[in-house]
């Protein structure tokens, strides 16, 4: 007999090779005690291999897929690009030496999102178990982000920048407000957009580079001008000015410096707020130049702060 | 329905309609099928006269099933698929036998499942005789015919998270088999993995009324198997004692021997102590994803009191009998490097013994025809085979050669001409005791060449 029989016998090993396309319905996976793992290891329903119904492949059931980042400063001890994808993102899986048990996710998928009334089940497979992603606001068009495609902004950082000019009130004076600039002027594919799940955004394009919180304080950098907008507190009783950035680290500085600042020269802090003078050797200056001159280089007769500072 | 009878058995070809009869007692000319513990599905073949020709003018679509009744009271039924239909001969008549003959291939009735469905199912931390009853329940049909009753499995220690991407069963289960272990409990010493799959005609009487038509697979360690039965052990043993004669069966012996009529396949090779030192044993890699490590496996075949091994606690003594080579890297000084992607070095573990055993166990394989009998199933083991011309007292006899042997196939065939066969493929080693001590003595020149039997 010429043939092995016992090769014939043998069942070969499916591999795997190859990218496979798969939902996230897990990003923060626990261990079999219940703790979170937080090492970027997440349950990926991947098509073709896995059942949609979730009686035969549970999300736990789901083998863990570890992150395949892009060449960074690298991925080892801290070091490097570190995300994890929200739930109901497609990413794109490879399996390592083909093995189906060892899935490797390395990057995600947009695509164009269904109208809400062909949104994914979230009790079934291959959607966000908690049914937040994709959003319902943003339904039935590209997951790409709106200050890319700015056709609109609204649900985008810019919703608020567009709606709430910065204003600036000072006791004995009148109210100036003044806005940012819009939108309109960035072009596709001309942008650069990060949005994090909670909305803070990093934008960059040749026009302005913003930086936006959530909690609608912003750094924007255009045309040689810093906007900021925190909260510009006068209190009147206790006669001091407060510019806060909520929740910036800037912030605590740059208070006690005006505070010391404010009751002698409250004209001059006017000046420094729309463009954002804020090194020490400026407010130095502001402070050498002005507390001596009173307001007369703050506010021309009309009320409006010249620029010469 | 048509069937034919003949020399203890019945087959019944089953056709859409009664009206024309195909098969006449005498048409069959061979009918066998093979029962193997490395094989998960029966298959068999049935060669016959084609008088009335099927193919071309018979209800006959390829999608028949077979009935097989036999045994003594032709109590014994199996119910096979056609899998293949082959025209031997070109020529075929309409009332009369001119040459013509058909062959059908056949596959148990579990065949279809186990090869034709797939399945995507996943299972976390779970048990993995659960997981390997789901994957049987999973094959079950709405055909009662293609129930499975795993009549005999192992309780493993092994629990994993594990899915099948849509593979078949049988697939399914080749990957569990390779990972498995069973409990520590069962066995005095570190158990180490490796699980058989195999479906045979093993009966359980108290069933056999009312479920004839199922097939009784096996889910079973490899430990167990080629250790000790696991459950009831008597009833896995073949008491009788098997002889080999040279003559005629029934010349000279008495009624209780179960006679050797044929020794089919059966090589002695010159080998020696230098042979044994060469066997390196093996070396796995895998890694350990998580850990970031590299996992270095080394093996070494040895006996079970040494402290760098595969634990194989039933060996006594490696042979080196065989008809296959021993080892894939029995004449390499440097072990072998199988590169693998498992991340866990019990899993390493399992892969290698698994595999390593499937090999060492077929090393002595011996394939013997006796005479049918329905009672012997693939899985069993044969208490003594007891070579007449060398007993427990004859020192020029080699003592490794008597029982007990494990049966790793059994062919039921049925010729024309010699009646109910059963050509059996015999394992001898990798057994927990021997009472031979070595083997290596043994040479050509101790053999009598008067005596009667064994050719070499």
């Amino acid at each position: 007999m010429s043939k092995n029989e016992l090769e014939d016998l043998r069942i070969s090993t499916e591999k795997f090779y190859g990218i496979y396309r798969g939902v996230v319905e897990d990003n923060n996976p626990v261990n079999s005690s219940n703790e979170e793992l937080q090492d970027g290891r997440i349950k990926v329903r991947i098509w073709g291999l896995h059942s949609k119904d979730k009686n035969k492949i549970s999300t736990d059931s789901l083998p863990l897929a570890q992150p395949a980042y892009p060449v960074s400063p690298g991925s080892i001890t801290g070091k490097g690009i570190w995300s994890v994808p929200v739930q109901g993102t497609h990413v794109f899986v490879f399996f390592e030496n083909g093995d189906h048990m060892q899935p490797r996710y390395f990057a995600t998928v947009p695509a164009i999102e269904p109208p809400n009334s062909e949104r994914p089940d979230s009790n079934e497979g291959f959607a966000d178990p908690d049914d937040l992603y994709p959003l319902s606001t943003l339904m039935g068009e590209p997951d790409m982000n709106r200050l890319m495609r700015n056709t609109e902004v609204e649900n985008t950082a810019w919703e608020y920048l567009d709606n709430s000019p910065i204003s600036v009130v000072c006791p004995g004076m009148e109210p100036m407000e003044w806005n940012v600039g819009d939108h309109s002027e960035v072009t596709y594919p001309d942008n650069f957009v990060i949005e994090t799940k909670g909305r803070q955004t990093l934008e960059m394009n040749d026009q302005a580079t913003l930086l936006y919180h959530n909690s609608d304080s912003y750094i924007l950098l255009k045309n040689g001008t810093t906007y900021n907008h925190g909260g510009l507190k006068v209190d009147d009783a206790m006669d001091t000015m407060t510019l806060t950035v909520r929740e910036g680290a800037l912030v605590c500085n740059l208070t006690a410096v005006i505070k010391v600042l404010a009751p002698t020269i409250e004209a001059t802090i006017v000046m420094i707020t729309p463009k954002l003078m804020l090194a020490g050797s400026d407010l130095a200056d502001v402070f050498n130049s002005h507390t001596h001159t009173g307001v007369q280089a703050g506010l021309d007769s009309s009320g409006i702060p010249n620029e010469q500072i | 329905m048509t069937e034919t009878k003949k020399l203890g058995f019945t087959v019944v070809l089953g056709l859409s309609t009664s009206s024309v009869t195909v098969l006449e007692p005498g048409d069959i000319q061979q009918f066998y099928f093979i029962e193997d513990i490395f094989s998960y599905c029966m298959v068999g073949k049935m060669i016959f006269d084609d008088r009335f020709g099927i193919n071309e003018y018979g209800p006959f679509t390829g999608n028949e099933r077979l009935l097989l009744a036999y045994g003594e009271t032709k109590s014994r039924r199996l119910i096979f698929d056609i899998i293949k239909v082959e025209k031997i001969s070109m020529s075929s008549g309409t009332t009369s036998t001119n040459g013509s003959q058909v062959a059908i291939h056949f596959v148990d009735t579990t065949f279809k499942y186990m090869t034709k469905r797939k399945i995507s199912k996943g299972w976390s931390n779970k048990n993995h005789l659960k997981i390997i009853q789901d994957i049987i329940k999973e094959t079950e049909g709405d055909d009662e015919n293609g129930k499975i009753l795993l009549k005999r499995y192992d309780d493993p220690e092994s629990i994993s998270d594990f899915y099948i991407p849509y593979w078949t069963p049988m697939h399914s289960i080749s990957w569990i088999n390779k990972r498995t272990k069973p409990k520590l409990s069962n066995h005095k010493s570190e158990p180490v993995g490796g699980y058989l799959y195999y479906n045979n005609t093993y009966w359980d009487g108290s069933e056999s009324k009312n479920k004839d038509n199922n097939f009784t697979a096996a889910w079973v360690n490899i430990n167990n198997l080629f250790a000790l039965p696991i459950t009831s052990k008597s009833r896995f043993i073949d008491n009788n004692t098997f002889t080999f004669s040279g003559g005629p069966p029934g010349s000279n012996l008495n009624d209780n021997t179960t006679y050797v009529n044929k020794i089919l396949d059966w090589e002695f090779y010159g080998i020696d102590n230098s042979n044994l030192k060469k066997l390196q044993g093996g070396k796995m890699l895998g890694y350990n994803f998580n850990g970031k490590n590299l996992l270095e496996r080394t093996y070494k075949y040895t006996k079970k009191n040494d402290t760098e091994k595969v634990d194989i606690g039933m060996i006594d003594t490696i042979t080196g009998l065989g008809r296959k080579s021993l080892f894939p890297d029995i004449s390499q000084k440097n072990a072998e490097v199988i590169l693998s992607g498992a991340d866990n070095k019990n899993e390493l573990d399992n892969i290698f013994y698994y595999n390593w055993l499937r090999s060492y166990s077929q090393q002595q394989n011996l394939a013997v025809v006796v005479q049918g009998w329905e009672e012997r199933f693939a899985g069993m083991i044969i208490q003594d085979l007891y070579w007449k011309s060398f007993d427990s007292t004859n020192q020029g006899g080699n003592k490794n050669m008597i029982g007990p042997y494990l049966i790793k196939s059994v062919t039921h065939n049925w010729g024309t001409k010699d009646g109910y066969k059963q050509k059996l493929v015999l394992l001898k080693n990798a057994y927990y005791k021997s009472d031979a001590t070595s083997l290596i003595d043994f040479s050509k020149n101790k053999i009598n060449a008067d005596s009667t039997g064994i050719l070499i």
